[in-house]
């Protein structure tokens, strides 16, 4: 028992050395590698892969953004800022290239940014349909993956096989479901753990973290429980500052589920991977099927009822948003999912995230959330 | 109101059919369905089905312009929309949620819902928050963005089959058919406005520049709102006579035209003369802008449908920054002009991020130096006087080269 609490430890203080930002000492990590660096989880993970590469999912930095400060006005979210300060100070030197899918406005913008001052770096951009209620989103979609697929291809000097794409396919569906286990047992870990695994499986090479993270949750069916407070459902853009979390965990609460896109918007939907016909087809499909980001438009996905039901089948007691400051979609999200909430009486609470949290205040706030949880639990 | 240049005879002209627009909107809910659509929408369908279309932009403008987006904007904000959020969306939703008077009584009632995601995807969520509010059906056209110059093959099948949707949607929603006659004859007069509108701007390369920006932020109204009728087509001919005249006769806007200015973005409406009034005093005339400047795009007859997806996705504000710093380089050597305003909007991000990089790109290539405002098309809270003269009057100084005066001298 003693000697599997302290790998689980290990595995874990692995996951988080990993994701640890800046991510200078990525390539001594893996030396054998070449990193391919991404924004957004529309970003096609399996077809980087599948070239050769190791997607790297990019990440606010700890580090005021203050070179970016040149290209992108004060009202730009932390993420985009940070991570283009990250390139200017040179902490990404070591990626062979970006990819932008294309989600909020933002995000289009520091596409063309990033191509106009790193003009000897290999950028693409995937252009995803924001429809994905029309039936012309679906071959639309495959076109773009398959025009995606080539300009990878031409950087590495290789047609892309279906072969290949299969097995990447596979490779990240694994992730998925095991990050996806991960989540129904998350009540094991703080949640600051959870989420840093998480981090790690948008960081590390899935064939090195897939069979930690097996080993890992199979420890976790053995574990007690690690909180006893109200338990909560986080709701939002990127969680990339996990200072909240330490907040939560402080205070004995726990989280229970989310809808983040640094956590089970990451790793929600397979894609089918039986391996005939066509693995352009079975990207599109998942990219179509997943709940989607609120910058896509889909009638079919109603967060608030999406959410209603997962407070419901975790048995949460209210729900959190913490929201990027200046993140249009999830600005205008919260506004839309907070009518269905407040009439189903579910309490919520809205954390305005900046680069730099004012910790105290966010302190107070949950604290005072939580108490009010709380009294309404006895 | 401060207004230090010629009005135009025209004015009147405006004035009367915009408000004749705005009080036929009132009644028009009580003979045929109203559709709220997005500045970029393609309305050239919905008008030759008989639709009638309003704008919550343009109402958005109007709220500005009256000085009331601000309370309005707060409203939306206690409902829990972010400060940060475009002030067009949150004054209208405010005019929505609100019980405060608002102007014009508000926009008629919505029966059907169109946001394009060609201008923003900001919109769109907009319009989903307008959809749960109403429970009305709400149609989403998406216009994949252009980081590349080349309109592909796959864009344009998709937005082109949207479209075909789009059709089948409304006929569905309303029982109203597309007449194929109706539909070229309001393509028709779409292009004729939008290329009149085009011709007028053109004219502006002479010297006085017969307009100034105020004047194209104010005219531009019937483009947007009135595509695709024979009004819209009516008036620009009337002003572009004048505009003509006045080029013959050597009138330029504003009294004395030193300086040659570009506007980037969408005009701060809630300071629109007073803003502008000040450029005057100092020998600054806008003679061209990029905002106006969308709705200037040759709309392709030959092929409706096809034409409508080339031309809704190929708006400025849909392309990448490398394809608007190409534009502006354009514009700057076609209209001469001596330097750059870029209101940096915080309503706006599409338009207003990525304005650094642009006035490199623009300076490298021209050498006219731009100046960036940091400002808000609607909510005056974001707008600060002083800050904003101080800059503007430093700007004009390097422009002029110091001592003031001397080189503006040398320009005459
Ligand atoms: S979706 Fe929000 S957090 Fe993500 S890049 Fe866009 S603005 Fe930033
Ligand atoms: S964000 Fe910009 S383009 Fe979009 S509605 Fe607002 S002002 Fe218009």
């Amino acid at each position: 028992m003693l000697l599997d609490d302290r790998r689980m430890e290990s595995t874990l203080s692995t996951f988080i050395t990993a994701g640890e930002l800046p991510y200078r000492s990525w390539s001594e990590r893996y030396p054998d590698r070449q990193a391919m660096g991404y924004l957004c989880t529309y970003a096609p993970e399996e077809v980087i892969h599948a070239a050769g590469f190791t997607p790297l999912r990019l990440r606010t930095g700890p580090e005021l953004p203050t070179r970016a400060e040149a290209h992108l006005q004060s009202f730009t979210c932390a993420l985009c800022r940070s991570v283009l300060h990250q390139a200017l100070r040179g902490d990404l030197a070591f990626l062979c290239g970006l990819i932008f899918p294309h989600t909020c406005d933002t995000l289009q913008v520091l596409a063309d940014i990033w191509r106009e001052n790193f003009p000897d770096l290999f950028v693409a951009t995937v252009v995803q349909p924001l429809n994905l209620d029309s039936p012309s989103a679906r071959p639309y979609l495959m076109t773009e993956l398959e025009r995606f697929r080539r300009s990878l291809a031409e950087l590495c000097g290789r047609p892309i096989g279906d072969d290949s794409l299969w097995s990447s396919i596979r490779l990240h569906n694994e992730t998925r479901r095991l990050l996806s286990r991960l989540d129904k047992q998350r009540a094991h870990l703080t949640a600051r753990d959870f989420y840093a695994v998480v981090e790690a499986s948008m960081v590390m090479p899935k064939e090195q973290f897939n069979p930690l993270a097996a080993e890992l949750i199979e420890f976790l069916g053995e574990q007690a429980p690690r909180h006893k407070g109200p338990r909560l459902v986080l709701s939002g853009p990127v969680l990339d500052d996990l200072t909240v979390l330490d907040i939560i965990d402080d205070l004995g609460a726990g989280v229970v589920g989310d809808d983040l896109c640094t956590g089970s918007r990451y790793f929600d939907q397979l894609a089918v991977e039986t391996g005939d016909g066509d693995p352009i087809e079975a990207l599109a499909d998942r990219y179509l099927k997943r709940r989607p980001c609120p910058a896509k438009h889909s009638l079919h996905c109603r967060r608030g009822e999406y959410l209603l039901e997962l407070i419901e089948k975790r048995q949460a007691d209210g729900l959190v948003f913490t929201l990027q400051k200046f993140c249009d979609p999830h600005a205008f999200e919260y506004a839309i999912v907070k009518e269905t909430l407040d009439a189903a009486g579910v309490p919520h609470l809205l954390l305005e995230l900046e680069h730099t949290p004012a910790v105290g205040q966010l302190r107070t706030r949950l604290e005072a959330f939580l108490e009010m949880l709380q009294v309404r639990r006895t | 109101m401060v207004r230090k240049y010629k009005k135009l005879a025209t004015a009147k002209d405006l004035n009367r059919l915009m408000t004749r627009y705005y009080a036929k909107s009132k009644l028009v809910g009580k003979f045929r369905p109203v559709a709220w659509v997005t500045s970029g929408a393609p309305v050239e369908i919905l008008t030759a089905m008989g639709i009638a279309s309003a704008y919550p932009e343009n109402y958005g403008a109007l709220c500005g312009a009256r000085r009331v987006a601000t309370v309005l904007c707060q409203e939306a904000e206690g409902h829990g929309y972010s400060q940060d959020l475009c002030s067009y969306a949150r004054c209208h939703i405010g005019s929505v949620l609100g019980k405060a008077d608002i102007p014009l009584g508000g926009l008629p009632r919505p029966d059907l819902l169109v946001a394009c995601n060609n201008i923003c995807s900001t919109a769109v969520k907009w319009y989903e928050a307008l959809a749960q509010h109403y429970k009305v059906p709400l149609f989403v056209l998406d216009t994949p963005f252009m980081h590349h110059a080349e309109l592909e093959a796959h864009t344009v099948q998709y937005v082109a089959a949207q479209l075909e949707e789009l059709i089948a949607w409304l006929q569905k929603h309303t029982g109203r058919k597309l007449v194929q006659k109706k539909f070229l004859e309001a393509l028709t007069l779409s292009r004729q406005a939008v290329q009149l509108w085009r011709e007028i701007r053109e004219l502006c390369q002479a010297k006085p520049s017969p307009l100034n920006a105020p004047d194209l932020f104010i005219n531009m109204a019937p483009i947007v709102v009135l595509r695709g009728t024979k009004e819209a087509v009516t008036f620009y001919r009337k002003l572009k006579a004048e505009v003509e005249e006045r080029v013959a006769q050597g009138v330029g806007a504003v009294p004395e035209e030193r300086y040659r200015l570009l506007w980037d973005n969408i005009a701060i409406w809630p300071r629109l003369f007073r803003l502008f009034a000040y450029f005057v005093d100092l020998g600054g005339c806008f003679v061209v802008d990029t905002y106006t400047n969308a709705w200037s795009v040759d709309l392709d007859v030959s092929e409706p449908i096809e034409g409508l997806a080339r031309t809704y996705t190929a708006v400025c504000i849909n392309q990448s920054l490398q394809m608007r710093a190409e534009t502006m380089v354009d514009l700057v050597r076609r209209f001469d002009v001596d330097g750059i305003v870029f209101h940096s909007n915080r309503s706006c991000k599409p338009y207003s991020l990525g304005q650094y990089d642009i006035r490199r790109m623009v300076d490298e290539r021209t050498g006219v130096p731009g100046l960036v405002i940091e400002a808000d098309m609607c909510d005056t809270r974001a707008y600060a006087e002083g800050p904003i003269k101080t800059r503007i009057q430093a700007f004009m100084e390097t422009l002029a080269g110091w001592p003031p005066g001397e080189a503006a001298a040398q320009k005459l």
